[in-house]
């Protein structure tokens, strides 16, 4: 009789064994999850920063750039338009299609960016205004922050993704309703250039 | 009572828990046996070899001696080992969210603030904040196993009608229990509570199963008797399993309970003593009592975290793991008439970023808590033991001078602590020597190997880091691992790698430097490594002492070049000789970086009543020369952290930290 309890308790504990382990593969892909989430907060907060600034720039440069008005209309333009896919994004940063429309306005933004401070540099007299060179460095130092939370972002949605799809706890991801995430990918020349730096 | 015997009585309890929870065990194996001799005698009632219920049956006792101990250490030891990772766990499973160490939202500003003064007053780097969003009522908790990988959490509920003071209070509550050791002990807590709740878990899945295995085979042919009649048995089994459990469960809560009520009266004490504004605490436990959602959580995880929160936040009457509310602001507030007001949500105002009592100060300012800085130093010169009297019980004042300490860095810095890459170039920049050849050649390695983003933000910070005064470099270290804590591992990796040549970038190595190398191994580090997967050295007496030599000796050495080393060593042993015995001087070459680090290590594991006089011959030896900086009294801050006492900064405020 006490052999068939032995027994018993044997495969109780090894089926309690098997139960642990698909609970910390779960626990494992909340915890991955919850790191990228926590992630694109903080670039959330960067972006937000630079959303701020941008329109502040352009107030400055208006007086001194008045034949260039539609270059700076472009340049609100492409901010609200990344602004508003930055609030979607942030509302589920797990969504792949909220990160590509981000990722499709921060290049189209960038690209008006550039072509304005490309701009400005004709302007002397804007070049050397206090207040555009205080907001042109903040700006330069903002995306940088952006770039490198985004990088920390991307890091984590790839080990995210890593952990979605390869076995075994692929099989935990598929019952649980985990889905891969998209990586936030800017891959404008112009971003680039904005990181230019000599010592 | 100090830090040291908190700390002494934490550990006591640890142990005392350990033998209500062994006394739990032994009573369950013998009501395991007595129900299987039971189900047995029953089953073979009338069959030839019936087993009586008096019988002595050793065979059955050790199956299950074997196989209930084989499970409770399954489930304990599975579930300390799930926590050992530290805090950050927790606050995840309990569904919390990181909250940005840069955020610009107006009340996650303010709570952040808050932890950041407190966690400097209280000499510790600043932990990560975790918001539990979806939980509306009053509630807030700490945990992780050391100071080292502590979270604090806070719910929405909380920030939603708490005031700045208010929140200052709670936030001292949980901090007491980070300082007291209390988190440790929860976390045991949950561990052995896990173990004996897997018993019930058991029984539950064996009736599971039985339910549904029979309906199975009663389709084909039932045969044979015999098979339905073990199958009653098991079924009595898995219920006699459930019903032992649960018992077995209640007993666990009512000791998780019981501990928990003392240490929670503890806190609120500790809070008073820690902010001297009683109603800060007294009007958050109010604000508790008259909101409609008092302190509950809504989490599924909640329950068995129950003890680690700073409210009941789960309704029970005998498993309260916390002092009825009435009882606990009363123990505050003696004259409170037990009447709770309805608590309404508060709109917070810029004005609550900044503590409103230092505003006092802000005349004196900067060259005031210069003064404060300076002086502490003379004070640790004068009367070294004064430093370690203070571990683990950071004062008003200490708070003020942190507040003072943060609100005078250049925005740059402030706003650079709180961002990773502005974190990264800020810890660059203070590992940069002096203008000079070292400084150059640091420069020039950097431009080799670091991000670009990181330079180009540390040619940004630059200036204001060289303007940073000796006393605000190791706050702006502490606040810079929030921050640092957002990177992603491959990040940290090329981080921490840089740290390392800047700091071999000249063949000397200051106590500033390995004061950063260690705070970046021990804490960010974890991240990637955690806790449970390090061989932890365990230290007998031989290993201590030399440690403690290690250390004493690095120490005599780090005093300049004036100081005499033997002298300065000598004097640290002098005021324990008895119990340390004789010991020499080390050589400089055996008091290296990677010495010191492992020398700390072993320091940490000994108990705290060692600890205290091995800090106070600490202070003693730096005091030898009768001349402190203001660097000697920073490092031995650091060197106290590393053994887990965290001490406030010294300033000379002597007669209120005294009392």
């Amino acid at each position: 009789m006490s052999g068939v309890i032995i027994a018993l308790v044997v495969m109780g504990t090894v089926v309690l064994l098997f139960v642990f382990y698909l609970v910390s593969l779960y626990n494992n892909l909340i915890s991955l999850k919850n790191r990228f989430l926590n992630a694109f907060a903080q670039i959330d907060v960067q972006l937000k920063r630079r959303y701020e600034l941008i329109p502040n720039l352009v107030e400055t440069a208006k007086g001194y750039m008045k034949h260039e008005k539609e270059t700076l209309e472009a340049v609100i333009q492409a901010r609200n338009t990344a602004f508003s896919a930055g609030q979607q994004a942030a509302a589920n940063p797990g969504d792949p299609n909220a990160i590509q429309n981000l990722s499709t306005a921060e290049v189209a933004l960038a690209g008006t960016l550039n072509k304005f401070i490309g701009l400005a540099e004709a302007y002397p007299d804007l070049k050397a205004n206090q207040n555009m060179l205080a907001l042109q460095e903040e700006l330069t130092s903002t995306e940088n922050k952006v770039s490198f939370a985004r990088q920390a972002f991307n890091d984590a949605v790839a080990s995210y993704n890593i952990a979605c799809e390869s076995f075994p706890s692929n099989l935990v991801a598929g019952f649980g309703r985990f889905v891969p995430a998209k990586m936030f990918e800017i891959t404008a020349p112009a971003e680039r250039e904005a990181v230019k730096v000599q010592f | 009572m100090d830090f040291f015997e908190h700390q002494d009585r934490a550990r006591r309890n640890s142990r005392l828990l350990i033998v209500y929870f062994l006394v739990t065990v032994i009573l369950i194996i013998t009501a395991v046996y007595f129900a299987l001799i039971a189900i047995l005698a029953l089953a073979t009632s009338n069959s030839e070899n019936s087993v009586h219920v008096l019988d002595w049956n050793p065979q059955l006792l050790v199956a299950v001696v074997g196989s209930v101990l084989i499970l409770i250490a399954t489930g304990s030891i599975y579930k300390t080992w799930m926590l050992g990772s530290g805090g950050e766990t927790v606050a995840v499973a309990l569904g919390g969210v990181k909250v940005p160490a840069n955020s610009k939202v107006l009340d996650e500003r303010i709570l952040l603030n808050v932890v950041e003064e407190m966690a400097l007053a209280a000499g510790t780097p600043v932990p990560p904040v975790y918001l539990l969003e979806n939980e509306l009522g009053i509630n807030a908790f700490a945990a992780g196993t050391t100071p080292q990988n502590a979270v604090v959490g806070i719910t929405r509920g909380a920030i939603q009608t708490l005031t700045r003071d208010e929140l200052q209070g709670v936030i001292a509550h949980e901090f007491s229990h980070i300082l007291n050791g209390d988190m440790r002990l929860n976390l045991r807590l949950i561990g052995l509570l896990h173990g004996i709740l897997i018993i019930a878990l058991l029984g539950y899945m064996m009736l599971r199963m039985l339910i549904q295995f029979p309906r199975q085979s009663s389709k084909s042919d039932n045969e044979s008797k015999g098979t339905i009649g073990i199958i009653a048995a098991l079924f009595m089994i898995g219920g006699a399993l459930v019903a032992i459990g649960y018992i077995g469960v209640f007993f666990a809560n009512m000791i998780k309970a019981a501990v928990s009520r003392q240490r929670e009266f503890l806190a609120d004490a500790s809070a008073v003593q820690f902010t001297r504004n009683p109603s800060g605490i007294a009007d958050a436990l109010k604000k508790i009592g008259g909101w409609p959602k008092h302190a509950k959580l809504q989490s599924a995880r909640a329950t068995e975290a129950s003890h680690m929160f700073f409210g009941n936040g789960v309704a029970s009457l005998i498993f309260a793991t916390h002092p009825p509310l009435e009882t606990r602001v009363k123990r505050i507030e003696p004259q409170f008439d037990g009447q709770f007001v309805k608590t309404n949500e508060v709109t917070h105002s810029l004005s609550e970023l900044i503590d409103p009592r230092s505003l006092s100060m802000q005349l004196a300012s900067f060259n005031a808590s210069h003064q404060a800085a300076l002086s502490g130093a003379d004070q640790l010169e004068s009367n070294p033991q004064y430093a370690v009297d203070q571990i683990g019980e950071p004062g008003p004042e200490h708070i003020e001078h942190a507040h003072d300490l943060i609100d005078q860095l250049d925005d740059r810095i402030a706003q650079g602590v709180r961002d990773p890459l502005g974190a990264v170039a800020i810890v660059y920049g203070l590992l940069l020597a002096p203008e000079g050849e070292t400084r150059l050649e640091q420069l020039h390695e950097l431009e080799k190997s670091c991000d670009q983003r990181a330079l180009a933000e540390l040619q940004r910070v630059m200036p204001s880091i060289d303007r940073l005064a000796v006393e605000q470099r190791l706050p702006v270290v502490c606040l810079v691992l929030p921050a640092l804590h957002q990177m992603s591992p491959p990040q940290i990796n090329a981080f921490r790698l840089t740290v390392r040549k800047l700091i071999d970038a000249d063949r000397n190595w200051t106590l500033f430097e390995f004061a950063v190398q260690r705070f970046i191994t021990k804490r960010l580090v974890q991240r990637l490594i955690p806790d449970h997967d390090k061989p932890s050295p365990r230290g007998n007496l031989n290993t201590t002492k030399k440690s403690f030599q290690v250390v004493m000796s690095s120490l005599a050495y780090a005093g300049g070049k004036s100081s005499d080393p033997a002298n300065a060593f000598a004097k640290g042993l002098k005021l324990h000789a008895l119990t340390i015995g004789s010991m020499e001087l080390l050589p400089p070459e055996s008091c290296t970086f990677s010495e010191l680090n492992l020398a700390l290590d072993g320091l940490g594991k000994v108990p705290p009543k060692t600890q205290r006089f091995m800090l106070e011959a600490f202070a003693e030896c730096i005091a030898a020369d009768q001349h402190v900086t203001l660097e000697e009294t920073e490092m031995f801050r650091v060197i106290s952290d590393a053994l887990g006492c965290p001490m406030p900064p010294l300033i000379a405020n002597q007669t209120i930290a005294g009392n």
